[in-house]
């Protein structure tokens, strides 16, 4: 109803202004003319801009989620395909046993446990994420080793703002496969990705988990 | 007595002269419109969110549409206006009313054109304006034959609306009644139908006609005839008009 009430608001407001708008044909042809030339400039350049430009590429795909799943059950999450390293920690422990915990109520990345074949007394952090790499989001969690207790701490809040540019609905109606609005949930977990911190302890430190982590135990 | 004979194309060629000179101001508030629903367009058309752990996502989705849409009611406004100048116009030429409105359908359909097409390319100037301003910015591409569909599509529309306002101000000039009656209805049955669920939906089965087809061919078929009802129909309802009201 309001979506009318405005079209028809509009309609009344255009009628008045453009019956009252009195313009020589001269001045308008130098408007228009201007104006067209800008536009034909604004097509040259987004052609340029396509070929040479940089912008993002937003794609739904579910496969990816997947495939990050099988990876890190396999114990191979390092070697999928565009993760990418957003921070690493190396502490010196001497200790027979260790506690992982969070430091709030839960610990959103999932953290990935693996056993080295030696005993070197090094525990080694890397938080990996498989999100698109984009300004200001890229926030690793907060790891510190304390009192026989590896804690960790959520990445501080992130708020993304994208655009996308897509076709109109004069072209979406002739070419259905580029529905406008075809986004769906997998777009934003292309996004934003997956993260995993992967923990590489030695082979004989005893680890207890705190219920605030969720542990995978890399085979 | 006029001494020399004037034939109905050289009669229409003088009066669409006339009458483009005569309607600028509706070209000029095509600009303001456009760039209007471009700034309003700018930050997005749709807006879809994300939430995840500690993160959230705001993806707005940027197109012409809103652009295409003002332009839409801005050639079903000129329709209005060139129906209604036509009766202050018409008579400084000698004329009748077949000539007359000939002229008048050439005027829409040179501004239908111009809406049409540049509708879609403001949209264009919009997608640039976004790429050289933002960095998170995801760009569809469009390639020349979609953008040249995207054009064709505007100006086929740009020529139903413009057909529909000019049938509706000639009517109105027949009785000034219609002039609410009409719209009221138009938009009273469509609220009516949106809102019913299972009856026949008339108006909307009249929309989907148009807006479903997928066919480009065919959908200029479709705007063709219709446009071309709406102005046999505004001829057989002027010839039956006072010479001036």
């Amino acid at each position: 109803m309001t979506s009318i009430l405005f079209i028809l608001v509009l309609i009344a407001a255009g009628y008045f202004l453009v019956s009252r708008i009195k313009i020589r044909l001269s001045h308008t042809r130098v408007y228009i003319g201007i104006y067209m030339l800008l536009l034909m400039f604004a097509v040259a350049a987004f052609y340029y801009l396509g070929k040479t430009g940089s912008s993002l590429a937003l794609e739904n795909s579910e496969a990816r989620e997947s495939e990050f799943h099988r990876f890190l059950e396999t114990g191979r999450v390092e070697h999928l395909k565009g993760i990418r390293k957003l921070g690493q920690w190396s502490f010196t422990y001497r200790g027979k046993e260790l506690a992982l915990k969070s430091t709030k109520d839960y610990f959103w990345t999932v953290v990935a446990i693996e056993r080295k074949n030696a005993s070197d007394e090094t525990i080694e952090v890397i938080s990996y994420t498989t999100g698109m790499q984009l300004k200001d989001a890229d926030n690793p969690p907060g790891v510190k080793l304390k009192d026989g207790q590896l804690q960790l701490t959520n990445p501080p809040p992130v708020e993304i703002d994208l655009y996308a540019t897509v076709a109109d609905f004069t072209m979406t109606q002739f070419n259905a496969e580029k529905s406008v609005y075809n986004v769906d949930h997998s777009l934003a977990q292309n996004i934003l990705g997956n993260q995993v911190l992967l923990v590489r302890i030695p082979a004989q430190l005893q680890l207890t988990v705190d219920e605030t982590v969720s542990v995978i135990e890399q085979k | 007595m006029s001494l020399s004979t004037i034939n109905l194309f050289t009669n229409v060629k003088r009066q669409l002269n006339y009458k483009l000179k005569a309607n600028a101001g509706i070209l000029f508030s095509l600009v303001a419109v456009q760039l209007l629903a471009a700034l309003l367009s700018y930050n997005g058309t749709v807006s879809i969110g994300w939430g995840s752990g500690t993160s959230f996502i705001s993806l707005r989705l940027v197109s012409g549409d809103i652009i295409i849409i003002f332009s839409l009611i801005w050639a079903f406004t000129a329709g209005l206006i060139v129906a209604a100048n036509s009766q202050r116009y018409d008579f400084v030429f000698v004329t009748n009313r077949l000539s007359s409105n000939l002229s008048s359908v050439a005027v829409l359909f040179i501004l239908s054109v111009g809406g049409g097409v540049s509708a879609t390319l403001c949209g264009i100037l919009l997608r640039v304006y976004l790429l050289l301003n933002n960095n998170s910015i995801s760009s569809t591409y469009l390639s020349p034959y979609i953008l040249l569909i995207g054009i064709c599509s505007a100006v086929l529309y740009s020529l139903l609306f413009s057909a529909i306002g000019y049938f509706l101000g000639i009517l109105s000039q027949r009785n000034k009644a219609y002039a609410v009656l009409l719209p009221a209805l138009f938009f009273g049955l469509l609220f009516v139908e949106a809102r019913s669920v299972g009856s026949t939906r008339h108006i909307l089965s009249v929309i989907y006609f148009f807006i479903k087809e997928s066919s480009l061919l065919i959908f200029a078929l479709k705007i063709l005839l219709a446009v071309a009802l709406l102005y046999s129909a505004v001829i057989l309802i002027a010839n039956r008009m006072e010479v001036r009201q």
